[in-house]
């Protein structure tokens, strides 16, 4: 990609575009499935793309090509397509400073993309066997993916990067006969060694997967909650962070009106961040795609909207500078204002002293599946147990937790001490938009009423 | 020849000395686009290029593929490393052509930036006058995508597809909290009917403002097409000749027995006219037929690709699918579900009262194997004498999808397009909602 990224800055000399950019992308995608005896891999699938865009007179138009020698001539049909363009004419970006730099994940340990794929697959047969075995019956199914990103961008400001991502996720799934199942993902940047010495963990998964076998029901309606690092995750993502996210924003004006910064849409507790910065985790990013650095977003501070998320053209639209977070979901396709690593910020309570304030409640944890309909959510939870007196007390089968988004952030009593991460390789996505990796979490929190069915 | 075949066959010329049998697919994607939101419309275009190569060696089969910067050797190498964790070849790849006229349908050489955007400006202008506040994103991309398969056994086989790929999604905020609709469809010769595309999208946009709540329990409920197309997953999933060799299979042992209700005919239309995912032959080179997937609620059989189909002892059904540098299973293309030719286009009035269903959030917990569904509903529709009075939010629907499909009591007369199926809506009796 180094001789690829020479050719782009030369290419760049030459253009006479108001505003212009080459993004290089290079991923490889393996899978490995291990279900029961059976095993499958697919790949590494290898994929090139090349992505030209240039604005003239305040109008976009992009192409995309296949091989490194069209990179001259997609900057020239580009710059046709914006200059035939009909559309009106949109505000000029905001331009971050111009940078010329490299980051290529290193740690202590063996990058993902240097491992042999049998050991990838010793590993997810090791894994599979041992939660086949902690479950006396039943189906078990580990899933390894793996996505190597090497992504170069420059533009006519002078910028120049170039990001290599060792994304990893691990997906342990255990079904019980009847349908109850445990779903559990390990997402990482970096070293495969961090997938290594997990036994503990999914001999664990198997058991807890057996104790929750019940068939009490508790009655739908409002209930006293809490929801454990991962629900608390989803909920800010899912159900909040696309709210902010300013493309959807500048879509939507009325909306923007409603969610305008120093708002109201928590209580005091409330504080949520988008920090790409985490570099060992799935959402984080150096650079984002517009060759924007990465930073620390507070998106709500003690209940109050704080900032939104932004790519260089929304910035402009709202005069603030852009935060990093232009995404591309889809190959040639156009940057969006997305998440990175999105999280509510922990509090100071210990888990168990939540408990005594649930009282007669109940405990949620885990996550099945979900989806917003704007400001409204529901999630799929998968583990749900009754409190009593602030003792978990039994499960009862799974629910489906539901509401507006603000209503339930308003209503948030109080956050644990114990904020956790987790993330997805294909953990996002939008309508009319492919998956993106990301990173979601927060701490345990009490909530005071949510819609459960 | 094609450059395209000239490049399969180097592929294949590459892995003559490390493997028994070789099979390689390639897709070339040329095409135009536009994003469209109120702020802006950018125009796009470009092309992809990919190779699939599929090998079999030492009695196992590996897979691999590689986009844009193509290198044979080096999409031998994976592919060796693929066989040896891959499943057993009990099969052969074929050793003839297939017999296909190409007949491309020149209509979409006269869509343009232009011609694309004066439709959505139109549409977003017709959307303006029902509600000044509604906001529309659209994203329309066209072109043709080229197909190739070859094997070292002798096939040679291409053909190319116009495709027209279109969705929409529209915005409102309410007193109630925002509204949001989406809609996808594909089609192959000219830009989605205007009049089709408003039905669908503002279906789901009813401004009544009042909340109804309902008890939970066994209720009619309308399916929208869009949501009707979610309910089918499962019956996609069961009728794959994988789940049954899996064990799997709902459908198992059901082959001439009457499964769903006798006013649903189901279809799968590989050479459905104007079909976005119509094709003369599959992925392994296998011609494609129409089948018919249930007759009148009657289960008529399984789809295969060759794997399964060796697997039980029978032929491929022309129905392999995958993506590129995967492996082959056996998929549906173009579901088609019949109209009702007796009913009217007024389901609602038709069914009286219940539930109207617009779109589906999430089936998280559903198992599409068994048939098991749980499905988040968002905000759905109360109606009472065809008329809608309000909207329930946080409606959760479940059951079995083959006991819902047995208990359908309106079926529409109309189809509508969902991606690329064609649906109609459907009422289905005593589906259980909370």
């Amino acid at each position: 990609m180094q001789k690829y990224r020479e050719i782009a800055e030369k290419v760049m000399t030459g253009s006479e575009a108001d505003f212009a950019e080459i993004r290089l992308l290079r991923t490889a995608r393996t899978t490995v499935t291990q279900a029961g005896l059976s095993s499958m891999n697919t790949g590494p699938i290898e994929q090139f793309t090349g992505t030209a865009r240039v604005m003239i007179s305040g109008r976009w138009a992009m192409y995309e090509f296949s091989t490194p020698d069209e990179m001259s001539k997609a900057m020239d049909m580009a710059a046709a397509l914006a200059i035939q363009s009909k559309s009106s004419p949109v505000i000029f970006p905001i331009l971050p400073p111009a940078c010329r730099d490299t980051f290529i994940d290193m740690e202590d340990g063996v990058p993902l993309s240097n491992v042999p794929l049998r050991e990838k697959a010793f590993l997810c047969r090791h894994y599979c066997d041992l939660l086949g075995a902690s479950i006396s019956k039943g189906s078990a199914r580990v899933t390894y993916d793996e996505i190597i990103r090497d992504k170069v961008i420059v533009n006519s400001t002078g910028t120049s990067i170039r990001e290599i991502e060792n994304l990893g996720s691990m997906n342990i799934q255990a079904v019980l006969p009847g349908g109850l199942i445990s779903s559990n993902e390990f997402a990482l940047r970096g070293s495969f060694d961090r997938f290594k010495d997990k036994e503990r963990q999914i001999t664990q998964i198997g058991k807890e997967l057996q104790s929750r076998k019940t068939t009490t029901i508790s009655a739908p309606g409002k209930k006293r909650v809490i929801l454990d690092p991962i629900l608390t995750g989803i909920l800010v993502h899912e159900a909040f962070g696309h709210l902010v996210e300013a493309d959807f924003l500048e879509n939507n004006p009325a909306i923007a009106k409603m969610l305008r910064i120093g708002s109201r849409v928590g209580s005091d507790c409330v504080s949520i961040v988008d920090d790409s910065q985490l570099t060992e985790h799935p959402g984080s990013l150096h650079w984002d795609d517009e060759g924007t650095p990465g930073s620390k977003t507070q998106l709500v501070s003690s209940g109050k909207i704080s900032s939104w998320l932004h790519t260089m053209s929304t910035a402009a639209k709202y005069k603030t500078n852009p935060t990093g977070n232009a995404r591309i979901s889809d190959r040639g396709g156009i940057p969006e204002a997305r998440m990175t690593c999105t999280y509510m910020e922990q509090g100071t309570t210990p888990l168990e002293k939540l408990k005594i304030h649930l009282d007669n409640g109940l405990y949620m944890k885990g996550f099945l599946g979900g989806a917003t309909d704007m400001d409204r959510f529901s999630i799929a939870v998968e583990e749900v147990w009754t409190v009593k007196n602030g003792v978990i007390h039994e499960p009862v089968v799974p629910m489906v937790i539901s509401g507006k988004v603000t209503d339930i952030l308003k209503s948030v009593l109080n956050t644990g001490d114990d904020l956790k991460l987790s993330g997805s390789l294909f953990g996002c996505s939008r309508f009319g938009s492919k998956t993106i990796p990301v990173t979601y979490g927060g701490p345990h929190i009490l909530i005071s009423e949510i819609q459960v069915n | 020849m094609h450059k395209e075949l000239i490049t399969g066959a180097e592929i294949l010329v590459a892995c003559e000395k490390v493997s028994t049998e070789a099979e390689v697919t390639g897709i070339n994607k040329y095409y135009k686009s536009i994003e469209f939101n109120p702020v802006s419309c950018t125009p796009s275009a470009g092309y992809r290029t990919g190779w699939g190569l599929r090998m079999v060696r030492s009695g196992k089969i590996g897979v691999s593929g590689e986009w844009g910067l193509i290198d044979r050797f080096r999409l031998v190498e994976k592919t060796i490393s693929s066989c040896r964790f891959g499943p057993k070849a009990l099969f052969s790849f074929p050793d003839y052509s297939p017999d296909y006229q190409e007949h491309i349908n020149k209509s979409i050489d006269s869509i343009t930036h232009d011609s694309v955007n004066d439709y959505l400006n139109e549409l977003q202008e017709k959307i303006k006058q029902i509600h000044p506040l509604f906001s529309l994103s659209a994203g329309i991309q066209w072109g043709t995508d080229s197909f190739v398969v070859m094997n070292s056994n002798g096939m040679n086989a291409r053909f190319l597809k116009p495709i027209i790929s279109s969705r929409f999604s529209l915005t409102l905020p309410g007193n109630s909290g925002l509204l949001q609709s989406g809609y996808s469809l594909s089609t192959t010769t000219s830009l989605p009917v205007m009049e089709d595309v408003l039905e669908m999208i503002l279906l789901p946009m009813n401004s009544v403002e009042q909340n109804i709540l309902t008890a939970s329990g066994g209720k009619d409920v309308v399916f929208s097409p869009v949501a009707f197309s979610v309910l089918l997953q499962a019956v996609r999933a069961g009728v794959s000749g994988n789940l049954l060799i899996e064990g799997s299979s709902p459908l198992a042992h059901m082959e001439g027995k009457q499964v769903l209700s006798k006013s649903l005919t189901i279809r799968d239309l590989p050479r459905l006219s104007n079909g976005a995912s119509s094709a003369p032959f599959d992925s392994e080179g296998i011609p494609t037929s129409d089948k018919t997937l249930f007759e009148n609620g009657v289960f008529t059989g399984f789809l295969h690709d060759l794997n399964s189909a060796a697997q039980l002892e029978t032929e491929s059904t022309g129905s392999s699918g995958r993506n590129l540098g995967e492996h082959s299973k056996p998929v549906c293309t173009n579901i088609t579900v019949d109209p009702s030719i007796i009913g009217s286009s007024n389901t609602l009035a038709e069914t009286g009262s219940g539930i109207l269903v617009t779109s589906i959030l999430s089936a998280g917990g559903s198992n599409a194997v068994s048939g098991s569904f749980t499905f988040d509903c968002g905000r759905v529709y109360v109606f009472r004498r065809g008329e809608i009075q309000g909207y329930y939010d946080g409606c959760v629907l479940s059951g079995n999808v083959y006991d819902a499909l047995s208990n359908i009591s309106v079926l529409g007369s109309k189809q509508f397009r969902v991606k690329s199926d064609l649906l109609p809506f459907v009422s289905i009796s005593n589906i259980s909602v909370r």
